[in-house]
Parts: C-alpha cells; structure tokens; sequence
C-alpha cells in the first residue's frame, strides 16, 4: 500500500525560470547580479562590505530567499571567480551574468568529497590530440545546476599535489558531455533549484582553466562566507518586524502578547543575537575590503549569522504559535530556507575548525 | 644572515610538521619530503602551516603564493618565507 505524497510533490521545486525570468533580469538591473564585479566588466565595482549591504537589502526586500540564494551563488562563486581569475576571453561572459542573460553555478561537491575538498573525484586529463582537458567525474550538489547557463568546476589535474593539485574550469553548459539531472527535492531554498552534474568524457579546451583550484575556490568561498550570509540580515530584518506587528497585534488572556514579559524578551533576544552577528559580519567585509587577516572574522561570521538564523525563524514560529507552523502564514518557511545556512560554504564545523586553526589551535 | 635566517625556518618548520602532522614520528622526514605528494600537506595542514608562518614569522603568505611549486617541500616552503620577509 502507497500512502502520503512523496516530498517532491509536497514542496515543489521551483526554479528562477519558473518564478520568472523578469525576476532574475531584474536583480540584474537592480546591480545585485553584479555587484561585486568590476564596472568594465558590467558590474557595479562594489567593494565586499557595499556588496554585502546590497545583498542585505535584497534579503529585506525578496520575499523568495532562494532567489536571492541563487543570485548569491552565481555572484560569488562564479562571477567573482570569473573577475578575479578569468582571461580575457572568459570575462566577455562577466556582462550577460551581471545583467541577468546567463545564469551562473557553481559544481564542486562531490558524493565522496564534500567537507573534503581535497578528496574531489573528478578528474581532468590533458587531451591527447587537441589542445585542452577532459573532465570526467560526478558533482551531486549544484545550486542553478539544472538551469544554468555557465559552470565554474573543479577537477584533479596532479593526483601528486594534494588539495594543491585541483584547477579550476569555466564550461559552458551545451558542452558535450555535460550531463545535468533535474532539481531534486530539498528542505528550503526552493526558489533556488539544485541538482547533479556530470562530466562523461566532457572535452574543454585550454581556455576552460580558471586557474588553481584551491586559490580560486576558497577566495569564492571567503567573499560567500562574509557577503552572501548578509542576504540573512536582511531576513531576519523582515521577519523580527513582523513578529512585532504580531505581537502588538494579537490578544491572549484579554492583552497583547508583547505585553507579556517572556514575549518580549524573546523579541529582544531576537534583535540583541541579529545585531550582533551583523557586526560580526561587517567585520569580515571591511576586512576583505582592508586586504586585512579575513579567514577568521568569515568563519565567525558566518557561524553566528547562519545560527541567528536558525534560532530567529524558530523563535517566529514560537511567537506565531499554529499560524507560525502552518505554510500559508508563510513563516515556517524562514525556518526551512534558515538550516540550509548551516551547510553550505562549509558546515558550521569547519567554520569552526577553520577558526581554531587561525587562532593556532 | 638570509642564509641563517632559511636554517631557523626550515628547522621551525620541520618541528611543527614533525611534531603536529606526524606525531613525532619523522624517521623519513627531510627538508625535500614531498609534502604534497606523500599526503603530508592537506587543506587543514597547509592552513595550519600558513597560519603559524605568519604568528612565528611575522611573513603573510598571500593566497595566490600557496602553489604546488612553493610547497612542494620543507625546503621550497622555507625558501618562500626567506624571500616574502624580503
Ligand atoms: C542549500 C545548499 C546549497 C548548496 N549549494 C552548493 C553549490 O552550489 N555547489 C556545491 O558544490 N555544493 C553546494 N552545496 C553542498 C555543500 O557545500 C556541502 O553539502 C557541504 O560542503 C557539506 O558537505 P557534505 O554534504 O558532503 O557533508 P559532509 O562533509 O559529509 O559532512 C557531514 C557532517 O560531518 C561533519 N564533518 C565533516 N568533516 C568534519 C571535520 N573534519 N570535523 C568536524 N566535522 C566534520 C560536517 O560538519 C557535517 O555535520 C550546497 C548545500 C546546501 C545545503
């Protein structure tokens, strides 16, 4: 006997093409797409703490997180990426993906190498005949990855070199060989589709590389640690607001919920932990800003600004009560869009792990 | 006294890889073990590395130096310390 929907038919998976490419297009006239790229090359030139308020802005301002999480991973881990390492002839991508034409991803999770991105799978081997790589290997986690126009990856070139052995590739999506699945199911971030993609024999040529694998990927990762999570700022701006229009609103026992003291105090708690991490998240951009010591104020932002999330949208559902649990109130699904945070650009673990190496633990 | 100076860091170095990636078991470690290749030198380690290169030394090592090339060995990664001092 077959009972109860699967969860794909629970909660849909949506895409920036379903939800409209005027969406997309517009986060590109608004300058999000592009913020951090530099003006020639299409983008706004923003520095890493004017890129992060943008994002902070668009965080308050879309009411569909995962299409501002899409934007913030075409930004930071393809389009930067692109700036800060491309050639010549890759950065004539950089306009159509600051505009909103091209649609960005980024594939480096692998089914055995996810925390461990020294132990990627994927391999490219110089092509014999030609000029350029091979890619062969399986990425199982790509936000934008059934959707995308352009993929930044990364794949084994030294199996002798370690984690410093592994290069960066930019491959156009139509590329032979590259296979994409369709979006799976997931938690949240659902304006945001995600999916597999695979390399079988995918032929690039020598001007696919981007550069060192480990450089390129962790200096995407450091502006995503700090400016992406600002997109969460801007969230919890949002949803603290509208626990307070609740609770002034809505009566129990003949008064208004905030004027009980354990109500309030949550909201306080609830502000206090948000202004906090927002510090702590300025702190890490004016630091890639100064060309200042980034690694740790990053790891720390992003741990206290993913976990402000979290315990945020679980305090709003507390204050909504059964509204704040039921999905058309639209307050659960902070909650579901907030755990995500805990994963991506490295779990909450190795933020921790990475900052207990800069402190010389 | 750069030549004095790439014997300190490259006995400082061995140390710390000696006594915190190998537990102090070095029997076959020398200034040319390739780090990288022997599995020696991975994310967290080259972290690490870099990290006590900057408290010990007062050198930053900037991101775009962290190459296969400059830390190959204890002897390559020394070398790159002694000139980023300059
Ligand atoms: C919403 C979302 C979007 C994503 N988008 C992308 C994308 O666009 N591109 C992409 O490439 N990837 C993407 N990912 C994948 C993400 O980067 C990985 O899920 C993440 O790096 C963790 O890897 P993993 O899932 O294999 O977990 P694992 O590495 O298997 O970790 C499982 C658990 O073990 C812990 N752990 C692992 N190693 C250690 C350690 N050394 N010390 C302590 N604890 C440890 C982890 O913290 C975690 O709790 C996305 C993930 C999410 C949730």
């Amino acid at each position: 006997m077959e009972f109860g929907q699967t969860a794909a038919q629970r909660d849909r998976c949506r895409t920036i093409r379903d939800a409209g490419e005027y969406d997309w297009q517009r986060l590109g006239e608004l300058g999000v797409l592009g913020a951090a790229i530099p003006v020639e090359h299409g983008g706004r030139g923003l520095g890493a703490l004017d890129t992060a308020l943008v994002f902070e802005a668009a965080g308050y301002g879309c009411h569909d997180t995962g299409l501002i999480f899409a934007a913030g991973a075409h930004l930071f881990a393809v389009a930067l990426p692109i700036a800060a390492f491309g050639s010549e002839s890759q950065k004539k991508k950089l306009p159509g993906l600051c505009d909103g034409t091209l649609i960005g991803a980024n594939a480096m999770t692998e089914p055995d190498a996810g925390s461990d991105i020294g132990a990627l799978k994927t391999t490219a081997v110089r092509n014999g005949d030609d000029d350029g790589y091979v890619l062969n290997g399986m990425k199982s986690f790509v936000s934008n990855g059934p959707i995308a126009d352009v993929y930044v990856t990364y794949a084994v070139t030294d199996p002798t070199a370690g984690h410093l052995g592994t290069t960066g590739f930019v491959v156009d999506a139509g590329t032979p060989g590259l296979v994409r699945g369709e979006p799976f199911g997931k938690l949240g971030m659902n304006g945001c589709a995600a999916g597999t993609v695979e390399f079988r024999d995918c032929a690039v040529p020598e001007d696919a590389v981007l550069g060192n694998g480990s450089l390129v990927f962790q200096h995407g990762m450091l502006w995503e640690r700090a400016c992406l999570f600002a997109i969460y700022l801007g969230v919890q701006d949002r949803l603290i607001e509208r626990c307070i229009r609740h609770v002034k609103q809505r009566k129990q026992f003949g008064r208004r919920l905030s004027d009980f003291q354990s109500v309030s105090n949550r909201v306080v708690d609830m502000r206090l932990r948000l202004e906090s991490a927002r510090l702590l998240l300025y702190k890490a951009c004016w630091a890639i800003d100064q060309d200042d010591l980034a690694v740790l104020p990053a790891a720390l932002s992003k741990l206290a600004v993913s976990q402000a999330a979290v315990q945020t949208a679980l305090d709003a559902v507390e204050l909504f009560g059964g509204r704040g649990y039921q999905t058309g109130e639209g307050i659960e699904e902070h909650l579901r869009d907030a755990v995500g945070g805990l994963i991506f650009s490295g779990t909450s673990d190795i933020q921790r792990q990475l900052a207990a190496l800069e402190l010389g633990l | 006294m750069s030549d004095e100076y790439h014997r300190d860091v490259l006995e400082k170095l061995t140390e710390l890889v000696r006594d915190e990636f190998l537990d102090g078991e070095d029997e076959e470690l020398t200034a040319t073990t390739p780090l990288m290749e022997w599995g020696i030198l991975k994310s967290i380690e080259t972290t690490r590395l870099v990290t006590y290169v900057r408290t010990e030394f007062g050198v930053r090592v900037p991101p775009a130096q962290v190459t296969t090339e400059n830390f190959r060995d204890l002897q390559s990664i020394a070398g790159l310390v002694t000139a980023l001092r300059g």
